[in-house]
């Protein structure tokens, strides 16, 4: 049994145009104390399928198909009050837009303190106790515990949003695109930030972004997503050694390479494929240089190859440099 | 693309999203019932002069009776018809309604581009003075100038309730056209020549346009009900037959706990149409912003 | 936040100041003799010369205004012409009735509008929010003093549970010997009509505010983290969502506080209840220039005082704003 896995999961959002067909077909697993980088351009299901982990998608999405096992348990079968018992203290989420995660009314502190007495039985004091150790941990003062959102600036709230995850020791936390609203100083700050806490506190971690190099020196383990679906998933440095799927190669393309600055930049033409009518065959075909008419029919599985998975019909063929 | 092709493919497609909205359809249903009767107003003076609704008096009775063959909805207290009142009181309501709100969304409209578009004082002015009207209790205010000008004339009302009624109009006017002003069209206009008034007539005018439909709906709301609410206590213009006026009358001549035929329709009348309006205007609200809509 | 409020009790002062200079003018500039307006017709000429001279309405129209500043300042208002006794004394008894009338009704229906619009907010697409948002705009739309004419129809005139009007049972209060008690609950008899029918058009404006503010709300993001905290619905819908909900919709009702009160002269118009609102209404009716002009320059105070503490509560709501 592995701690963490994904089965089969298949959801859309009902809308007024038809279904947008969100995720449509992911299996994932993962081990305890795993670090996972999950990219993908936006528009791709990320962060639903961060969303439906934690069963928070609005009410206009459903979920047709597939199973959520944590430590074996189906997550879509509980009901809801066992649900709420399990978000934040088992798993937890940093936000897309940390920014406007904290509420204005209340203090930072009290949000975390709410937090903890929502799951445990301790009290407020301590409660409190612990939320200066947060501070601490994640490198803030915790004098300004008492403070509003509003007088704490952009790196701070993100760290006190990234305290707030912490508040109840997860099992497992989901972090979407945590840096995206800071800049590039803050971003490196929190990012290794991340990286130590979750070493020292030996927690499984989901890393949505679309950033590969920080999947690079955080993760073990790449997926792809493209389209609702996982194109490709290995181990980071195998990964980034050698991609297999197209869509992955012209990812790793379109990111400056840290090192040196002579190599060529592209990024992928055209857009991410309409999830409202997806593509027939291959969803990436559209957009593909290699795809033929098979792409066009039918869809690659996700297989095994090299060490990894891969959706592809010419993984093998496809050249890398 | 030309203009009438443009606007003929808008109507279409907000059409379809009208339709939708149960409530818009309803509204829409109840505002079509009271214009057809207001179409009606003419006619039974036509048939007979007794049938007038501020002359007219049936020879025969001289007190309020209940309906009968000659007089479908009863006479008023000297023996007038009260359909073709209620038919009349239609036709005011329309009259009085669109032209409030016509008015008052121009003047709002106007002073809301004007703030938006040239900022600083002008804007600073304008915003201030729209605050002023906005807390002034709208009734009270008409009334005691009613009280300063002895007597009101219809046209004086709807004059006033437009006066009444631009600042909310141009609030969101303004916030419309500071967000539009930011546009790259306006830029790429104002880099061709084109002047301050040409950008403000040609380039955000019709951009706001939407918005001021919604007002004008909501609008037309407001001011028949104070219409009616003025000429109820009292001080409508006595020389038009409007719903209000006719509840004063009843009112005043004691009639009000015996003459159910008199009081009940033009009541519901002033209630049903104002609810339509309001009910079309939500309807318009969630097709101009999307995110009012269910998903 | 002491600076906020400065800024706002200036700008209401601005605004009464420019009220009443406002109503100064529209009094002085109507065709016929001016004075007119501000002297009983039936007072004997030789008063008449006397009070002209007074108020200088021989000389120039500006400080005719100082000299209305300064005995409004002073409290002197003039005489009624309909009562023939000091405007002044009129106001001061009135205004105490319309403030009961209208405050409990704003109380009454921000408070249930808060409580229902939070929950058909949260509860969006399901048949009890659409059934209490058509009802809501019934109410909204309804026309006032036709409503409240039925209700004393129905609950007064047929079920006799009410009075038909007025504010006490005056034999109650002239013959003595009845408790404070007796007294209190003659008036909460009087006023429960008129004010369920005030409260009921106030109450559906707030409830469609709160829904629109509370479904803007809802789509935040702390919404969301709220949620994934694990916390309870009730508590992310009450302490979350409707808490930062309250900060829209404190300011919008303050605007709908002269809405509210157009609806409150109505109000106490049908149940002759002897309040400001009514009496604007027959001063107007009767004539009384002085009167008419006081009592809409009172009911413009209440409602630029009813939103001072509007803007009082929204400071006191927003940490933004208060620290």
């Amino acid at each position: 049994m592995s701690f963490f896995e994904i089965q089969g999961l298949r959801m859309h959002y009902a809308t007024s145009r038809g279904r947008v067909k969100a995720i449509r077909g992911v299996d994932l697993k993962m081990d305890k104390g795993q670090a996972l980088g999950l990219a993908g351009e936006s528009g791709c299901g990320k962060t639903s399928l961060g969303l439906s982990i934690l069963r928070l998608l609005p009410n206009n999405a459903h979920i047709t198909r597939g199973r959520i096992l944590f430590h074996g348990e189906d997550l879509l079968r509980k009901s809801e009050e066992e649900m709420r018992r399990i978000r934040w203290k088992y798993i937890s989420m940093v936000f897309q837009s940390a920014m406007n995660a904290l509420n204005p009314v209340y203090r930072v502190g009290d949000q975390i303190v709410e937090a903890i007495l929502a799951h445990e039985d301790i009290t407020k004091d301590e409660a409190k106790e612990r939320v200066s150790e947060l501070f601490s941990l994640v490198g803030l003062d915790p004098g300004r515990a008492g403070q509003y959102p509003h007088e704490y600036s952009g790196g701070m709230r993100q760290r006190a949003v990234i305290a707030m995850a912490l508040a109840c020791h997860p099992e497992l936390l989901i972090a979407d695109e945590p840096t995206t609203a800071l800049d590039v100083i803050h971003q490196k700050q929190i990012i290794e930030k991340m990286d130590e806490l979750r070493e020292k506190l030996g927690m499984t971690m989901i890393y949505i972004t679309h950033d590969i190099a920080i999947i690079s020196e955080t993760c073990d383990v790449m997926a792809v997503m493209y389209g609702g679906k996982i194109v490709e998933s290995s181990k980071v440095r195998d990964l980034l050694r050698r991609p297999m799927h197209p869509y992955t190669q012209g990812l790793i393309r379109s990111i400056p390479p840290l090192h040196d600055s002579v190599g060529r930049l592209t990024s992928i033409e055209g857009e991410p494929p309409s999830l409202l009518s997806p593509p027939r065959g291959c969803s990436f075909n559209p957009r593909c240089a290699y795809s033929r008419d098979i792409c066009r029919t039918s869809e690659p599985p996700l297989r095994q190859l090299n060490g990894g998975l891969v959706a592809c019909h010419f993984a093998e063929e496809i050249p890398w440099p | 693309m030309g203009i009438i092709e443009y606007a003929r493919t808008s109507i279409k497609e907000n059409w379809s999203l009208f339709r939708r909205s149960r409530m818009g359809l309803l509204g829409l249903a109840i505002l079509a019932f009271f214009a057809f009767l207001a179409l009606l107003a003419p006619i039974p003076r036509l048939i007979d002069d007794m049938y007038h609704p501020m002359v007219g008096v049936d020879p025969e009775i001289s007190y309020s009776t209940p309906p009968s063959l000659r007089h479908p909805m009863g006479t008023d207290f000297m023996g007038r018809d009260l359909l073709s009142q209620f038919l009349s009181g239609a036709q005011i309501a329309f009259a009085v309604g669109i032209t409030a709100a016509v008015i008052s969304v121009l003047i709002g409209t106007a002073i809301g581009l004007t703030s938006g578009y040239y900022g600083g004082k002008v804007d600073a002015l304008l915003m201030r003075l729209a605050d002023i009207v906005l807390v002034l209790p709208g009734l009270p205010f008409i009334i005691v100038i009613a009280a300063a000008l002895g007597k009101m004339s219809i046209w004086i009302i709807v004059l006033l309730i437009a006066l009444l009624g631009w600042p909310g109009v141009a609030r969101v006017i303004r916030a419309q056209t500071l967000s539009l002003r930011e546009r790259p069209f306006v830029e790429a206009a104002r880099v061709a020549g084109a002047g301050d008034r040409r950008i403000l007539l040609h380039h955000l005018a019709p951009n706001v346009l939407p918005l001021t439909f919604l007002y004008a709906a909501l609008g037309v709301s407001g001011a028949i009900l104070t219409e009616a609410s003025l000429s109820f206590i009292g001080l409508g213009d006595p020389s038009v037959v409007s719903w209000g006026m006719m509840l004063q009358w009843a009112f005043t001549t004691g009639h009000t706990f015996r003459a159910p035929y008199w009081i009940l329709p033009p009541g519901l009348a002033i209630s049903l149409l104002s609810l339509s309006f309001y009910l079309v205007g939500r309807a318009l609200e969630e097709i101009i912003n999307p995110r009012l809509r269910e998903p | 936040m002491y600076r906020y409020l400065l800024h706002r009790i200036l700008q209401i002062a601005i605004t009464m100041f420019l009220l009443i200079a406002m109503v100064f003018i529209l009094f002085r500039v109507m065709p016929g003799d001016p004075a007119s307006m501000v002297l009983d017709p039936k007072m004997p000429p030789e008063a008449k010369a006397l009070m002209k001279k007074q108020l200088g309405l021989d000389e120039p129209i500006y400080s005719q205004f100082i000299i209305y500043m300064k005995n409004l300042l002073h409290g002197d208002l003039g005489r009624s012409f309909y009562y023939g006794r000091p405007v002044y004394d009129v106001i001061m008894e009135r205004l105490p009735n319309t403030i009961l009338l209208f405050t409990s009704a704003t109380i009454i229906s921000w408070g249930l509008g808060y409580a229902l619009g939070k929950r058909i907010a949260w509860r969006r697409g399901t048949r009890f929010e659409h059934a209490l948002t058509f009802m809501g705009l019934l109410f909204y739309s309804v026309f006032l003093p036709w409503f409240g004419l039925i209700m004393i129809w129905i609950f007064s005139y047929r079920l006799g549970l009410f009075p038909l009007g007025g504010m006490i049972t005056p034999e109650l209060w002239t013959a003595g010997g009845a408790g404070i008690i007796a007294l209190v609950l003659d008036v909460l008899h009087h006023l429960a009509l008129p004010l369920f029918v005030l409260t009921l058009l106030s109450f559906a404006g707030a409830m469609l505010l709160m829904r629109s503010s509370m479904l803007e709300t809802l789509r935040e993001d702390y919404i969301l983290t709220a949620r994934a905290k694990g916390l309870s619905e009730k508590v992310v819908r009450d302490k979350h969502a409707a808490r930062n909900a309250l900060l829209p919709m404190v300011t919008a009702l303050a605007l709908s506080l002269s809405f509210s009160m157009s609806g409150g002269v109505l109000t106490e118009t049908v149940f002759s209840w002897p309040g400001l609102g009514k009496e604007i209404v027959s001063a107007t009716l009767n004539y009384d220039y002085p009167l008419a002009q006081a009592a809409f320059i009172f009911l413009a105070a209440i409602v630029l005082m009813a939103n001072l503490v509007a803007d009082i509560i929204y400071a006191y709501l927003d940490p933004r704003i208060r620290y």
